[in-house]
């Protein structure tokens, strides 16, 4: 085991989480730096825990308690849960709802873009007629000879 | 007489029964004021912050399963409640109290201690709010690690890597006041 391994389980150690791990203790034991570090673990905790409790405010009890009772005052039935939402609509509804308008959105781009190659193509035909007549056709060469 | 155990109380006061969650604020009100006041170091806050705690436990009792204990469940709404007013609000300490003039403890002694106290509080002040209460529970309230992931709505695993971090520099923040002399 590496020291640097064994730093994580030593703080779980000094927290009383681990009692035994195989080849902790013996490594504890034979690496000075690794059981120093426990030691200033464990001092560390025992140096917060001298710290002075923080002193409960009197009567905090009976003010929580005023402040519940009026809580529930104005609240009805306690034991009731509250549904999140009024109107809920049910998961697999909403699911076909998005399906149907994924294939009509993809339906629409088919279609629009069918509609919109047919009316270039209309307008292609229209542009060539257009300019035939007035550069002339091959036609009017064959009338014209 | 034996005192009835949580789980029993909570049952008559998911049954509506008033003084069934009075007894439960009797028992758990004191560890819950004193984790909101290490984490937020003001007795105003602490105290508004533990009758919120109550007030949302009562509300949110009928949802409550039993699968963690109460006490945990209790930690857990008093942890959200102060992480949601640490990131609202700017920390703001106690006016230092007087030194209470006790005849039994030496005057240089008693300043030594308020000293030491303040350099504990400075140091775990340096830590990151998750950090600080995940030590509060390991340290003061002697919870398992399994009861601090209850309590703070995280994995066991995420709490031991949690836990490692604290530790790690609460020693390097003490390791400063020792140098200064401070504890």
């Amino acid at each position: 085991m590496k020291c640097n391994e064994v730093q994580r389980q030593l703080v779980a150690l000094a927290d009383r989480e681990l009692s035994d791990q195989p080849g902790l203790a013996e490594h504890v034991q034979n690496c000075p730096a690794c059981r120093g570090l426990l030691a200033a673990l464990q001092a560390d905790a025992a140096l917060l825990r001298q710290e002075e409790e923080p002193v409960v405010p009197d009567g905090l009890a009976v003010r929580v308690m005023a402040r519940v009772r009026s809580d529930s005052s104005g609240r009805g039935d306690m034991t009731r849960v509250r549904p999140r939402t009024r109107y809920r609509v049910p998961r697999p509804m909403v699911a076909a709802a998005l399906v149907l308008a994924a294939v009509g959105l993809w339906l629409g781009a088919m279609l629009g873009r069918g509609i919109v190659g047919q009316s270039r193509y209309r307008r292609e035909r229209a542009v060539v007629f257009v300019c035939g007549m007035s550069a002339g056709s091959p036609w009017d060469n064959m009338i014209g000879e | 007489m034996n005192q009835p155990e949580d789980a029993e109380l909570v049952r008559q006061a998911q049954a509506g029964d008033l003084s069934a969650f009075d007894q439960l604020v009797l028992r758990h009100q004191a560890a819950v004021y004193r984790y909101l006041y290490r984490m937020t170091r003001n007795s105003g806050d602490a105290e508004e912050l533990t009758q919120q705690a109550f007030v949302r436990a009562w509300q949110g009792l009928a949802r409550f399963r039993g699968q963690a204990s109460f006490r945990t469940w209790l930690f857990r709404i008093a942890t959200n409640l102060c992480f949601n007013h640490l990131t609202r609000r700017r920390p703001f300490c106690d006016l230092p109290e007087t030194l209470a003039a006790d005849p039994a403890v030496e005057p240089d002694q008693l300043f030594r201690r308020k000293v030491q106290q303040t350099a504990i509080e400075a140091a775990l002040a340096r830590l990151p709010a998750d950090q600080r209460s995940a030590l509060i529970f390991s340290v003061y309230d002697q919870m398992s690690y399994a009861e601090v992931a209850d309590a703070m709505g995280r994995s066991l695993a995420s709490v031991n890597a949690l836990l490692y971090r604290a530790r790690m520099a609460l020693r390097r923040h003490l390791a400063e006041a020792r140098r200064k002399g401070l504890v």
